[in-house]
């Protein structure tokens, strides 16, 4: 896991993660979760991942983090063997910072993807996903209206290929607006991907893309 | 120290009445020890605009580095940093002196938000995200009061520092941002 040890910006902190596939215990069990938890923020469980078999188990994205707190990484294998890391950061007021006042434009549920021409070492490639939502979390007060937004954010995001799921998220509202996240994509049977995501007021969005593009 | 603030506030609310500039700082801090230089906005309906060559003209002259802080007198987390600073005067004041630190105050107001603050330095005015840009400041998004910045006087970042001053109201933290400002070079001017 690599988080900065202070951030810049308590609302929008840069996050990776990683989990190894395979258990580091005797067993090598296949990984079943990624507990995200972010132990001080009103809500301490951030996200919970999954991933399929063509997706390595990493996941970059940004994350409110409202007071000095510890940060964790828990892999859950099919064993049920669990692995922690964690680290400390030191954020202050990212769950009330203002909403942004330059966010991307687009329709509300507009999903964008991105595939990087750079092929890792491994194989793999970067797709960045990134949803059109203003993930409000209820608690930012708008310092000139005083009016707080009420919660709206993200719930759910799950991305498919040919039926079968590639990556799996169960988010709360310390994701940073607008959700954004980077994966490790390996071989794929084919080039379309359906992207389905709902949030906290019943939305639902669903998109297919092109890889091609 | 209490009747000082309360005298400190009325004399702020007396100015605001004459249609002043917010010249004191957010609910009447005291920041006297750190001698500050004051600077007050050029105001007009689409921009504060605050002149930051005094400030920088003064600190190559003393041989010193900025420490910028743009406060708004109506904003809350600006008034308790500001009470963190008089509180702790008397350990931080001599620090900052021993960082060869220019304590530089812009006055500000909730109502003046990032598309309306600018700041002109060396003939140039800038909105505020594009002054953060040149600098190579981080915090572009949005602008979140107070703003701290800790520069040279050629207005060269020393330090990024966060959003907010949340992450430095303790004497240890604070002393943690402004340390490198203890090692910079500084290019005295000609006197």
């Amino acid at each position: 896991m690599q988080v900065p040890a202070r951030a810049v910006d308590a609302s929008a902190v840069p996050l990776s993660l990683y989990a190894p596939a395979h258990s580091p215990a005797e067993s090598g069990a296949g990984l079943h979760k990624v507990y995200l938890i972010i132990d001080d923020n009103p809500n301490p469980l951030c996200a919970v991942f999954g991933f399929g078999s063509q997706l390595q188990a990493f996941v970059q994205t940004q994350v409110r983090i409202n007071a000095y707190t510890h940060v964790r990484l828990v892999a859950v294998y099919q064993d049920d063997s669990r692995f922690m890391r964690l680290q400390y950061v030191k954020a202050v007021g990212g769950c009330s910072a203002p909403p942004l006042t330059t966010q991307e434009s687009g329709p509300l549920g507009q999903i964008r993807a991105s595939l990087a021409a750079l092929v890792l070492p491994d194989g793999a490639r970067q797709l960045q996903l990134s949803l059109q939502h203003p993930n409000h979390n209820g608690l930012q007060m708008d310092p000139m209206t005083r009016l707080v937004p009420p919660p709206d954010y993200l719930r759910h995001l799950r991305l498919e290929s040919q039926g079968q799921s590639l990556f799996n998220a169960d988010l709360d509202f310390a994701i940073s607006p607008p959700p954004s996240f980077i994966l490790h994509l390996g071989q794929l049977a084919g080039n379309q991907l359906l992207v389905l995501a709902d949030d906290s007021q019943g939305r639902q969005f669903r998109q297919a893309l092109s890889l091609d593009a | 120290m209490r009747r000082r603030q309360l005298l400190t506030l009325a004399a702020a609310a007396m100015a605001l009445s004459r249609g002043e500039a917010e010249p004191f700082t957010a609910a009447g801090a005291d920041l006297s020890a750190y001698k500050p230089l004051q600077i007050a906005p050029r105001k007009s309906a689409q921009r504060w605009e605050f002149e930051l060559d005094p400030a920088l003209e003064k600190a190559a002259r003393e041989g010193r580095h900025l420490y910028l802080v743009l406060s708004a007198w109506d904003c809350h987390f600006c008034a308790r940093y500001e009470r963190f600073l008089q509180i702790n005067a008397a350990r931080l004041a001599p620090q900052f002196e021993r960082h060869h630190l220019l304590f530089v105050r812009l006055g500000s107001a909730l109502e003046a938000q990032g598309d309306r603050v600018f700041l002109r330095a060396k003939g140039h005015s800038e909105a505020y995200a594009d002054f953060q840009r040149r600098l190579g400041d981080e915090r572009t998004g949005r602008m979140v009061y107070p703003v701290i910045w800790l520069l040279n006087a050629q207005l060269q970042l020393l330090n990024q520092l966060p959003y907010g001053t949340g992450t430095f109201e303790t004497v240890p933290e604070q002393l943690e941002v402004i340390a490198p400002a203890l090692h910079a070079p500084i290019r005295q001017a000609a006197s």
